[in-house]
């Protein structure tokens, strides 16, 4: 096991340096410079390029860059003078990632009851309903949801904040939006492999040791119907890291996801970099956590991995 | 001998989308306490349905309509879901069919066997392990204490059918139910299984009831055997009277169908046609369509059982008193002959025995044509 971890850690070091290299050429590719401003004189704009290293030849500045990232150091920013970016990134990113893993948590939880519910009743009303929440949760986008929580629980209930960043209580609305997608999608992803599962020789034998219903699901039918929904963590994950803009945005919440956006648009050659890494690493530690839990869910696969 | 378990008139319907399905049409049997009793039939026939009845399994969409399961004298369905859940792997518990996908993938199969020992007593979790051990040498597990954390997939087919014999028999049930346990093993361990069967039943005082469609297993385990064809039993006896002395055409076919050293001809025999659907079951003897025998009141009305001996019963309008002689296939007819060597006593009394009338032959060759 850890021979394998160990070699998965040197794969995910090659990929992210691929991720760096794809981005920074592809960047460079991109029309227009940081200083766009047509009232820049041009000798003035020289000295600019010339500060922050853009006259030398590409590959310079590709292995400048390189170097810097190696050392944890993505440049400063040109958009927020002086900022470097990673006190940048740093000092936004908490927010979404609190959200973000509460909406993971929450989300994919209560779709796997819902999605076992619904298996264990199949073809009853309860199953029903079910569906029909899983179908509307994963159908409407996330940003309805928000406003319309929005409206009824902080406007006409005053039960939470309306909005901004303000302790943990302003974080259950942008959370439970957000849990919406990844709720629908477990539920969904679960019942239908939980009424496999249910139908299975193994659960048969389970009950024919005289195990009750819920003891069979427990003991059971949980664990060997979570092995595909591991499968859709992974993205899923990274999904709602990035996909939060939106949310961000309607609840004020001062997250990376706007920053993002704000960087392409100006040309903020190492926001951009640094964002893109810390997407890049996310998901990648995200993939070997999801090969790593499939292994203790599924101990076929763990000695698999483990003998090679 | 005591009877353990005695099914009465039982009838069972599935509810489909085709339609209803009369899966079993009144099956009465019964299991005495010590023997082994083998259900045969081709699939579809209900005997897993049957069984599963009896374990309390039958599935969501299955119906009893009529009939009673009596184990020990009480009702088996009348039974709530607690009262079978106490019943289910204490006092009879089954052994399924294919053992690659009957244990669960991602258990310890020591606490797959300890599991059974927990739910019906109170036993810590230490001695039940240890327990599960000991039984699982018993089955045939080598070195089970160290196996004990291994997951299924690190055992061989056999291995595992050994370690789901184990589950059945841990808490030493008054019945054992086996669903064709050997279909999924090859020949080998065929043989090595149902060694193990028969040694534990005299260990653990067990009664069978074993499934199959394969007759040679049957012979080697078997007290006594049912015949099932399109949800009834047509023909019951002890096992030298199916296999030497059958008297329903359907028996015959299954017995001609079975490879023997004996066997002359290069090809295999093989009943004609398929089996009836059950959601119209046909009127008269459900196997007068595949019966090269059938008489035309095989066509209009249902046989009842007519007693060949006190353990021996068929339902075929042969053994009518007006029923006209017919001459045996030639395996049937050699069968016959072991059974007369081995029962000299009944020599001259057996009616079927006597040479057939040539006009009696004409009709039953004639009848053979329409049945095509």
């Amino acid at each position: 096991m850890t021979k394998y971890i160990i070699k998965r850690i040197c794969y995910l070091l090659l990929t992210l340096f691929i991720i760096a290299s794809i981005t920074f050429f592809l960047m460079k590719l991109m029309p227009g410079t940081p200083f766009n401003n047509p009232k820049i004189p041009a000798e003035q704009l020289a000295a600019l390029k010339k500060a922050n290293g853009l006259d030398k030849p590409v590959y310079v500045q590709y292995f400048k860059y390189l170097a810097g990232v190696v050392h944890g150091d993505f440049g400063t920013s040109y958009q927020f003078a002086g900022q470097s970016v990673s006190h940048l990134i740093s000092s936004r990113v908490a927010p979404s990632l609190q959200i973000g893993a509460q909406a993971m948590v929450v989300g994919t939880l209560l779709g796997i009851l819902l999605g076992a519910i619904a298996a264990i009743r199949a073809n009853t009303w309860v199953d029903s309903v079910a569906t029909i929440f899983a179908i509307l949760g994963r159908s409407i986008p996330n940003f309805v949801f928000a406003a319309l929580l929005q409206f009824w629980l902080a406007f006409k209930w005053h039960i939470f904040p309306i909005a901004l960043w303000d302790g943990a209580s302003s974080s259950v609305l942008p959370t439970i939006a957000l849990a919406m997608a990844p709720l629908a999608q477990t539920a969904r992803f679960m019942r239908t492999e939980m009424v496999d599962v249910l139908n299975s020789d193994y659960i048969e034998l389970a009950r024919s040791k005289g195990e009750s219903e819920w003891q069979t699901v427990a003991k059971h039918a949980l664990r060997n119907s979570m092995i595909p929904i591991v499968t859709i963590i992974g993205p899923m994950a990274v999904d709602l890291m990035v996909g939060s803009l939106v949310v961000e945005n309607i609840f004020a919440i001062p997250g990376i996801g706007e920053q993002f956006v704000r960087s392409i648009l100006t040309n903020d050659y190492p926001t951009i970099m640094g964002l893109t890494m810390m997407y890049s690493v996310m998901l990648v530690v995200v993939l070997l956590v999801v090969d790593i839990l499939y292994g203790f869910i599924d101990p076929r696969i763990r000695l698999a991995g483990g003998s090679k | 001998m005591s009877k353990i378990l005695e099914v009465n008139n039982l009838e069972i319907d599935f509810n489909t989308y085709a339609g209803t399905v009369h899966a079993i049409r009144n099956v009465s049997f019964h299991l005495d306490k010590g023997e082994t009793l083998a259900i045969v039939g081709e699939s579809g026939s209900g005997k897993s349905v049957t069984l599963r009845t009896i374990m309390g399994l039958l599935a969501k969409n299955g119906e009893v309509k009529n009939g009673e399961i009596l184990f020990n004298g009480q009702d088996i369905l009348k039974k709530s879901e607690k009262e079978l859940n106490a019943m289910r792997g204490n006092d009879i518990s089954m052994i399924f069919q294919d053992p690659m996908t009957s244990l669960d993938p991602t258990m310890p199969i020591g606490k797959q066997v300890a599991e059974v020992l927990r739910i019906h007593g109170s036993i810590s979790k230490k001695s039940a392990l240890d327990e599960a051990a000991r039984v699982l040498e018993l089955v045939g597990i080598k070195d089970a204490k160290a196996r004990l954390k291994d997951y299924p997939h690190q055992f061989s087919g056999g291995q595992r059918q050994r370690i789901v014999i184990a589950i059945a028999i841990i808490n030493n049930p008054q019945i054992l139910i086996a669903d064709e346990p050997t279909t999924a093993l090859d020949v080998t361990i065929q043989a090595q299984i149902l060694n193990l069967l028969k040694e534990l039943q005299t260990k653990i005082d067990t009664s069978i009831i074993f499934i199959t469609h394969d007759l040679g297993v049957v012979a080697g385990i078997a007290d006594r055997v049912a015949v099932m064809y399109a949800g009834k039993i047509i023909e019951y006896g002890t096992v030298d009277e199916i296999f030497y002395n059958a008297q329903h055409p359907y028996t015959w076919g299954l017995l001609e169908s079975m490879p023997t050293l004996e066997t002359n001809s290069d090809r295999l025999h093989a009943i004609p046609g398929t089996p009836p659907s059950l959601i119209n079951p046909p009127v008269g003897d459900a196997f007068a369509a595949r019966n090269a025998y059938a008489m035309k009141i095989d066509t209009e009305q249902e046989p009842p059982f007519f007693k060949v001996s006190d353990t021996h019963y068929a339902a075929t309008w042969l053994l009518h008193p007006e029923a006209p002689a017919v001459e045996f296939p030639p395996e049937i007819a050699r069968r016959r002959e072991v059974w007369k060597k081995m029962n000299p006593q009944l020599a001259g009394k057996d009616p079927e025995a006597q040479a057939p009338a040539p006009e009696a032959k004409a009709a039953a060759s004639s009848t053979e044509k329409e049945a095509d």
